[in-house]
């Protein structure tokens, strides 16, 4: 079985920053041949125009499981479902040698999977786990889904979270469990069965240089300064968003949609959330948050000293 | 490992307890939480309150709990119903524990004119000496227990006195069963049954050590463990003595259902400080189960704490473990002798059947004895067999019962468990024993021929509404029949093989899990079995439509495409997309408009370029169903408490004749913020230009590509598939957002030429 990674997050929490990074640095460093960095681009691009989360990332993609499982996924209830995804087998047939990157937004384990991984880890080499304040994903959520604020921090609270959990409705992915903010946060980085790299979204955006040598020296990438710098500065948030602005083109774009790279920043949350909606966050993860350097007072933040 | 487990740590939900029971457990306590039961009582709705009366009845505590009610002051305002219990079983019990004093005196008496001591065991000991009052500790029987030798003798002297030893309860000391029983039995005249035991918990070849009845210093004169005969000349154990063997019966031996009863037994021990005897511990942890000793010691560290074993106090986990009790040994029971003790589960759970009275029919017996049997190689030779047994456990479901064992199935197992012994290999042993092939004959009743491809099925013990009917008078191409899994030939692993699927050249193993595995081998037979009896036929039958059946057109060098093929006028056109690209919808919306349906999912072509007829049903959605305006309350699920429906008979506008494919389309769903499908032209039919790209798309559009390969066809796909796309129009179809727009969309189109006429004018353009 081939070796593979997992980019694993709460949505909204820099996990295509990590994917769209190490695509760039495999091309730099001459990893991957033109076309396959052509084949991940065009996934990647695919991926963030069909607004992300509906479809086709790998690990919750119906099409990897039906041809895993020689059946037709929807046939099974989620419940059903979560107790064999673990058993699934990354084949190397279906995708390229450059996405072996596995995105993945499911919760390591649901209730459903009595206790064992949600995700295959047979063969895994480790699970690079990205967070972000809860504050500033409420606030990008709300505009990716076009949610109000409220419905977000309550969506970030919700021990029984999920995506694509209708089960009136037929998508190319399955439910994707993820429980609150901090119970997803946990389940990744408090897991045992393979290794976790914690990245904070915070500290890509303010010390980017020495964050991105982290995930590649995680990922046994090529980490010499000249291509970290090289990568880091043609995968920095302003270059990505004035990319996404230049090839897209959309032309009818709903009102109230925003693009994929919107803002980038971080310390949003603490100006729009509402003190109540900030207390009601910092209360119910004040652990997870304080675990991961995160301060309820929010000043801008500060990166975290590794 | 059994030994293992930690029953604090590892109890299941599944085991929660229901109202009733939780009141019934209330009502055994005192103080608050009797008083709250008590009065939660007249407020019953009727079915509860039925539910409590016959697990009152069922634990033998009616009497315990009018006691209590009695003393508490709350049995005269009970309602009617469960008052009259009360009242009555507590009249009846008192009567029935003077009997059982006579029975017990005569019995005594009698063996001590022979010269040969006995002990009264449990119930009796309880009743008399632990009780507030004797008639509160109902008891089946009586329990006795003698030195090992007196046995036989004093079988023949109670029998030459009247005692009967007759009928299918009794067990005589001469019985072939001897050998691994404790205890053997006779009728008191009086109507009591009497048990006379050889020894307390020890059998032969059992892990349960201990047993202090076999110490040579029990039967002597000063005996350390027996208190001296009461003025009746009857003889108990001593209390500390008692207490551990009532910890042994009921955490680890209790049969049948102790476990409200034996709880309060603890309570009552407990009340009388008789848990907290010095030895006690150390006399549990000599039995060498430490997860025991771990049970004892929670249950006595609950009883100090709070001075009253409540359902409050002692840990949840308790309550559960002696709920369960028929499960308790196994749990405690370390993986070395897991499969010998399961043996000894299937020869107990045959006991407690003869006990029952209720014997099953004939017929009943052979089937259990089939599946059972089936079952039982299986498991003997499997390496995780132990895992699963416990897993099991866990849950509270054992194979076991699942299955209803018949005392036939337990002698066949029993000579299975010698042969093996014997040295017989397992194999050879699980051949002997080898299921019958052929279904069971009220299975084989249902045989029901098909039409579907072209194809002529018979399907034998499994309806499949789905495939339209035919006539049986064309021999039958295709056999569909239930099959014992373990019966199929070994599978070298193949490539292409993931966890759930197995292929070879002409034959493919595909697992459902919780539902069963399906087997398809030299696309003309289908074997299937059902994982256990819960799976329905329609859980079967979706899964062998959805897999099953495309491997085996996929086996016999079809084509197979996943989509849906649709015909118009003598014209055919397939549509092609991954699980959740809006086939089904599409196919939906172009039958209103005029369109008739060949084939759902599976789309089987011919060399000549024919779409055959195949499953004529579709799969919608519960929000598609409604928006096409459909009553998906009257529609049947394709699996039960699934929001996704079947359409099929009436539902559906059906072409059941093979049909030229005039085109072929890729379907996409059209996105909110997609950018416009091709080159700034934004219409929604695009055709494909390039060869290379046509071949890609129809190679992953093909069914189950993975199927292709591992059954050694891509060769035979592959020519197939450049045959078609040489000929035929391919073109990107861009479905509009929403059901409505694509019905509007749809009302102005002509795909049977929509393909064809874009790639004429994409040619000419180029």
């Amino acid at each position: 079985m081939e070796p593979y990674y997992y980019l694993a997050s709460y949505p909204k929490s820099g996990n295509t920053w990590c994917r769209v990074f190490i695509t760039e640095l495999r091309r730099l460093a001459g990893l991957d041949s033109a076309e396959a960095t052509a084949a991940a681009q065009a996934e990647e691009r695919g991926l963030r125009l069909n607004r992300d989360l509906a479809t086709g990332s790998i690990v919750s993609s119906r099409h990897w499981l039906d041809d895993q499982l020689g059946i037709d996924s929807a046939d099974l209830r989620p419940e059903e479902l979560d107790k064999v995804r673990g058993q699934v087998g990354h084949q190397r047939a279906l995708y390229s040698e450059s996405l072996r990157y596995h995105k993945v937004h499911d919760a390591f384990t649901s209730p459903d999977s009595g206790g064992r991984p949600v995700v295959p880890t047979e063969g895994c080499r480790g699970a690079v786990v990205v967070i972000r304040d809860p504050a500033d994903v409420a606030v990008s959520l709300s505009h990716f889904f076009s949610w109000d604020l409220e419905r977000c921090v309550a969506f970030l609270l919700n021990e029984e979270a999920a995506l694509c959990r209708s089960r009136k409705r037929g998508g190319q992915q399955v439910r994707q469990f993820m429980g609150s903010w901090a119970s997803h946060v946990s389940s990744w980085v408090d897991q045992r069965e393979i290794p976790a790299l914690v990245l904070r979204y915070e500290d890509l955006l303010m010390v980017p240089e020495r964050e991105f040598q982290r995930l590649a020296a995680f990922l046994e990438l090529p980490a010499d300064s000249g291509l970290m710098a090289a990568a880091t500065a043609n995968t920095r948030f302003d270059k990505l968003r004035a990319k996404e602005d230049e090839e897209g083109g959309f032309q009818e774009r709903p009102p109230g949609c925003e693009r994929f790279f919107r803002s980038g920043r971080s310390g949003e949350g603490r100006q729009q959330l509402s003190a109540e909606q900030l207390a009601r966050l910092d209360t119910a993860f004040a652990s997870t948050l304080a675990a991961h350097g995160y301060t309820t007072h929010r000043s801008p933040s500060t990166p975290l000293s590794r | 490992m059994i030994g293992a487990v930690d029953p604090a740590g590892d109890w299941p939900q599944t085991t929660a307890i229901d109202r009733p029971t939780r009141l019934l457990l209330a009502l055994t306590q005192a103080g608050e939480e009797l008083e709250e039961a008590a009065a939660a009582l007249p407020t019953l709705p009727p079915a509860e309150a039925q539910q409590l009366i016959n697990l009152l009845q069922r634990q033998r505590l009616a009497p315990w709990v009018a006691y209590q009610l009695e003393q508490a002051g709350m049995l005269a305002a009970l309602p009617g119903g469960l008052g009259a219990v009360l009242v009555g079983a507590a009249a009846r019990a008192k009567q029935q524990a003077a009997r059982k004093r006579l029975a017990l005196l005569h019995t005594v008496g009698c063996l001590r004119s022979g010269g040969i001591p006995a002990v009264a065991l449990k119930g009796a000991q309880l009743a008399w000496q632990i009780y507030p009052q004797p008639w509160l500790r109902p008891m089946r029987d009586l329990d006795l227990l003698l030195p090992e030798e007196q046995i036989g003798p004093a079988f023949g002297l109670l029998e030459k006195e009247g005692f009967r030893a007759e009928g299918n309860l009794v067990r005589r000391p001469e019985d072939p069963m001897k050998w691994r029983v404790n205890d053997f039995s006779l009728w008191h005249p009086g109507g009591d049954f009497i048990e006379l035991h050889r020894s307390l918990w020890f059998r032969p070849g059992d892990d349960l050590q201990g047993d202090f009845s076999l110490d040579p210093q029990f039967w002597v004169r000063q005996s350390p463990y027996r208190l001296p005969a009461d003025a009746d000349g009857v003889t108990y154990l001593k209390p500390d003595y008692l207490s551990l063997h009532c910890l042994v019966h009921h955490l680890l031996r209790a049969n049948l259902t102790m476990g409200p009863q034996g709880l309060v037994d603890l309570q009552l021990l407990a009340a009388g400080g008789h848990l907290e005897q010095p030895g006690l511990a150390e006399a549990v942890a000599a039995l060498g189960f430490p997860a025991l000793l771990a049970t004892v010691r929670t249950i006595l560290e609950g009883w100090r704490q709070t001075r009253w074993l409540s359902a409050a106090s002692v840990p949840s986990w308790v309550l559960p473990l002696m709920m369960t009790s028929e499960q308790n040994r196994l749990l405690y029971l370390d993986d070395r002798s897991i499969r010998r003790h399961a043996w000894q589960w299937l020869a107990l759970q045959s006991r407690a059947g003869r006990w029952s009275g209720s014997a099953p029919s004939r017929r009943q017996r052979l089937a259990n004895l089939a599946r059972g049997l089936a079952l039982l190689p299986r498991m003997a030779s499997k390496p995780g067999v132990v895992e699963q047994v416990r897993r099991r456990l866990v849950k509270g479901v054992t194979i076991f019962t699942e299955h209803q064992l018949s005392p036939a199935l337990v002698l066949a197992t029993h000579q299975l468990q010698k042969r093996s012994r014997a040295g017989v290999s397992r194999s050879e042993a699980a051949g002997l024993h080898r299921p019958p092939q052929r279904p069971h004959p009220s299975m084989a009743a249902s045989t029901t021929c098909h039409q579907a491809f072209g194809l002529s099925w018979v399907s034998l013990g499994l309806e499949i509404q789905e495939l339209p009917l035919a006539s049986a008078d064309r021999p039958a191409q295709v056999r569909i029949e239930q099959e014992a899994s373990q019966c199929w030939p070994e599978l070298a692993a193949g490539p292409h093989d993931t966890a759930f699927l197995q292929m070879g050249s002409g034959d493919l193993r595909l697992t459902v899990h919780g539902i069963g595995r399906f087997r398809i081998s030299g696309g003309r037979h289908i074997g299937w079995e059902r994982q256990h009896g819960k799976v329905s036929d329609q859980d079967l039958s979706t899964f062998l439509l959805g897999s099953a059946v495309g491997a085996l057109l996929i086996q016999r060098g079809m084509l197979v495409l996943h989509g849906n093929a649709l015909e118009k006028q003598g014209r055919a056109i397939v549509c092609l997309g991954h699980s959740g690209d809006g086939k089904s919808t599409l196919a939906y919306a172009l039958m209103q408009q005029g369109w008739r349906l060949l084939a759902d999912d599976l789309v089987a072509i011919t060399p000549d370029g024919l779409v055959l007829p195949g499953i004529p049903r579709i799969k919608l959605w519960h929000d598609a169903a409604e928006a096409f305006g459909l009553d998906s309350t009257a529609l049947p699920p394709i699996r039960q408490g699934m929001h996704k429906y079947l359409l099929m008979g009436e539902e559906i506008r059906r072409a059941d004749q093979p049909t030229p494919l005039a085109a072929l389309y890729r379907i996409r769903q059209q996105r909110p913020n997609d950018p416009p499908a091709c080159d700034g032209d934004d219409a929604p039919i695009q055709p494909m230009r390039s060869q290379q790209a046509i071949t890609l798309m129809l190679r992953n559009q093909a069914f189950r590509p993975r199927f292709v390969r591992g059954l050694g066809q891509e060769g035979a796909n592959f020519m197939a598939l450049a045959r078609l796309q040489r000929s035929l129009p391919v073109a990107v179809l861009t479905l509009p957002h929403g059901i409505a727009a694509m019905g509007e969309w749809l009302d102005g189109q002509e795909l049977a030429t929509a393909a064809a006429t874009s790639t004429a004018a994409a040619v000419g353009v180029g």
